[in-house]
């Protein structure tokens, strides 16, 4: 059953526009990396350019988040608005099967088109520089990160008809804005943990790249926010209503 | 199963006093009915409450209150019972990208059938669509769309076959080739229960119905007997002739009318045996000597008739 679903949702996911919205947005980290090598010298390593706006802030603080959304929300949420998620739940499969063939697609799908952007503008970026450990922490960075990212937003769709618009306030208004201002509160950030685990594969210097939070503390969150994630969605989809509310 | 009392057999699907409301809106409103092997007909008009009715029977819906079994199981949260049960739904979406075939084929996979391939192609055979089998299900007509969705859910050659609303978007001749085709099922000792709005399409295909009407169950049992209630109500029919008045007074005379007014230009009789009315008003007017120009039965929406039932 997880297989069949993961396929099917795969092919859902390739066939939309959405998706091809999403591999622009992935050219945006390129195009930073390209102007900045076009640009010549300026006042930042190359490394530190790549590490912290072309890695971090394009591709793991807007570009990840972004199209883990759209993409676990297109993987079920749109099943569930089209109604043909029906077809899924009248089978006599364990829930976890869905569930597992849903996450398992959003989050794939998720990573190749995050870290095909990620890949090709680092090696941009970084070129002739020798910093590939860097690039390597950022790339299994991203892959962990949107396995967890995926997590909270395939359940997020299962909770509410208005996930892309709670998930996008997730993202960009609690990571992006309430974090910087009220200390504390990073520690319950994805990207925070996200950008801890490329620090500490990348084995980077802090003057080109530091993150806010210990290690082993963003890896047990990880942990946590994925099988969580996880779990309350199998959970949600057991107990499962179909809505016709007049 | 077995009851206290011994060898009784257990009903395929056995609704107790359910209702279920969304919020202070209430949609099925303490309902009970038990279905044996055959086709029974879910009639009432849009809103009624048939596609929760349905879907709290596939267990896609926890009633708010009451029991819903089905072959001795609790639907709701119980996956497994969609081994023996299955749903057709309303809604016309499938995946747009598949062919019909591919679509069967898939159901046929996720319920582990031992011969998916075999089980696929035996199902499109049923509703008649392996010559199309091989398009995109984007492009097909909504008669094709809902033979397809039947032919997924019958894969598994279920025991007990929900259909909500199955010959919307069909043609009189698809219409008459699934009716056989449920027919045959339920020969077969299967369980078919269908929702429609369509009195035509109960009668010719329910030996057994239950009438819905805002949420509450209205009548159930023989078609015929309620068809006979329906016919049998109260009816209110306009007549224009060339004598009015005259053919007022004959008609005051009939034992089927039991009122006659005389109203600007027109008659309104009211009868309550509308079949026996029907033909005698030619003779009356013979009688009478005038001429009929214009005989209509004014209230013969499926909405009058449904209320009627919920008001007797």
């Amino acid at each position: 059953m997880t297989w069949l679903v993961l396929t099917l949702t795969l092919r859902q996911l390739l066939g939309q526009k959405r998706t091809l919205f999403l591999a622009a947005v992935g050219l945006l980290p390129v195009l930073a990396a390209i102007i900045f090598r076009a640009a010549g010298d300026g006042d930042e390593s190359a490394a530190e350019f790549a590490a912290q706006v072309v890695l971090n802030a394009l591709v793991i603080n807007i570009l990840l988040p972004l199209t883990a959304l759209v993409l676990a929300t297109a993987s079920l949420g749109s099943e569930i608005e089209d109604g043909t998620i029906v077809y899924l739940l009248s089978k006599p499969a364990e829930r976890w099967r869905i569930v597992a063939g849903k996450l398992l697609a959003a989050w794939g799908a998720t990573a190749v088109l995050v870290l095909a952007s990620a890949l090709v503008s680092g090696v941009v970026a970084l070129a002739g520089e020798g910093e590939s450990r860097l690039l390597i922490g950022f790339l299994v960075a991203i892959a962990v990160g949107s396995l967890a990212y995926s997590s909270v937003f395939v359940l997020l769709s299962l909770v509410t008809s208005r996930a892309l618009f709670v998930g996008l306030a997730y993202a960009f208004i609690w990571e992006a804005v309430i974090t910087n201002f009220a200390p504390g509160v990073q520690r319950f950030s994805i990207r925070e943990f996200t950008a801890s685990i490329a620090e500490a594969v990348g084995d980077t210097n802090p003057w080109v790249f530091d993150a806010d939070l210990g290690t082993t503390y963003s890896v047990i969150l990880l942990v946590v926010v994925t099988a969580v994630g996880a779990a309350l969605a199998v959970r949600r989809l057991s107990r499962f209503e179909l809505s016709e509310a007049p | 199963m077995s009851t206290e009392e011994g060898t009784a057999p257990q009903a395929a699907v056995e609704v107790v006093d359910v209702s279920r409301w969304y919020g202070n809106v209430v949609a099925v409103n303490g309902i009970s009915f038990a279905l044996e092997p055959g086709v029974t007909g879910l009639l009432g008009p849009n809103g009624a409450g048939k596609t929760t009715l349905l879907n709290m029977i596939a267990g896609f819906l926890k009633p708010s209150v009451g029991d819903v079994q089905v072959l001795g199981e609790t639907s709701f949260g119980n996956p497994d019972i969609y081994r023996r049960v299955a749903l057709v739904p309303e809604r016309e979406a499938v995946y747009d990208f598949q062919t019909g075939h591919q679509f069967v084929l898939m159901s046929a996979r996720m319920h582990g059938l031992p011969d998916a391939q075999e089980a696929a192609l035996r199902a499109l055979h049923m509703v008649e669509m392996v010559g199309d089998a091989d398009r995109a299900t984007g492009g097909y007509s909504k008669g094709m769309k809902q033979r397809v969705k039947i032919a997924a859910a019958l894969v598994h050659d279920p025991e007990v076959l929900l259909l909500d609303e199955p010959f919307n978007g069909m043609d009189p001749r698809q219409r008459l080739q699934m009716m056989e085709l449920l027919g045959r099922m339920a020969e077969q000792g299967r369980t078919i229960l269908f929702s429609s709005h369509i009195l035509e399409e109960v009668e010719r295909l329910g030996e057994n119905v239950l009438v819905v009407v805002a949420g509450r169950l209205a009548a159930s049992g023989d078609f015929r007997a309620i068809r006979k209630l329906m016919t049998d109500r109260p009816h209110t029919i306009t007549i224009r002739s060339s004598d009015n008045r005259g053919l007022a007074r004959t008609l005051m005379a009939e034992e089927s009318v039991f009122g006659v007014e005389l109203t600007d230009g027109k008659i309104v009789v009211r009868t309550n045996e509308l079949g026996a009315f029907t033909s005698m008003a030619p003779r009356a007017a013979q009688e009478a000597g005038a001429s009929l120009f214009e005989v209509r039965p004014e209230d013969e929406s499926l909405e009058s008739v449904f209320e009627y039932l919920v008001t007797r």
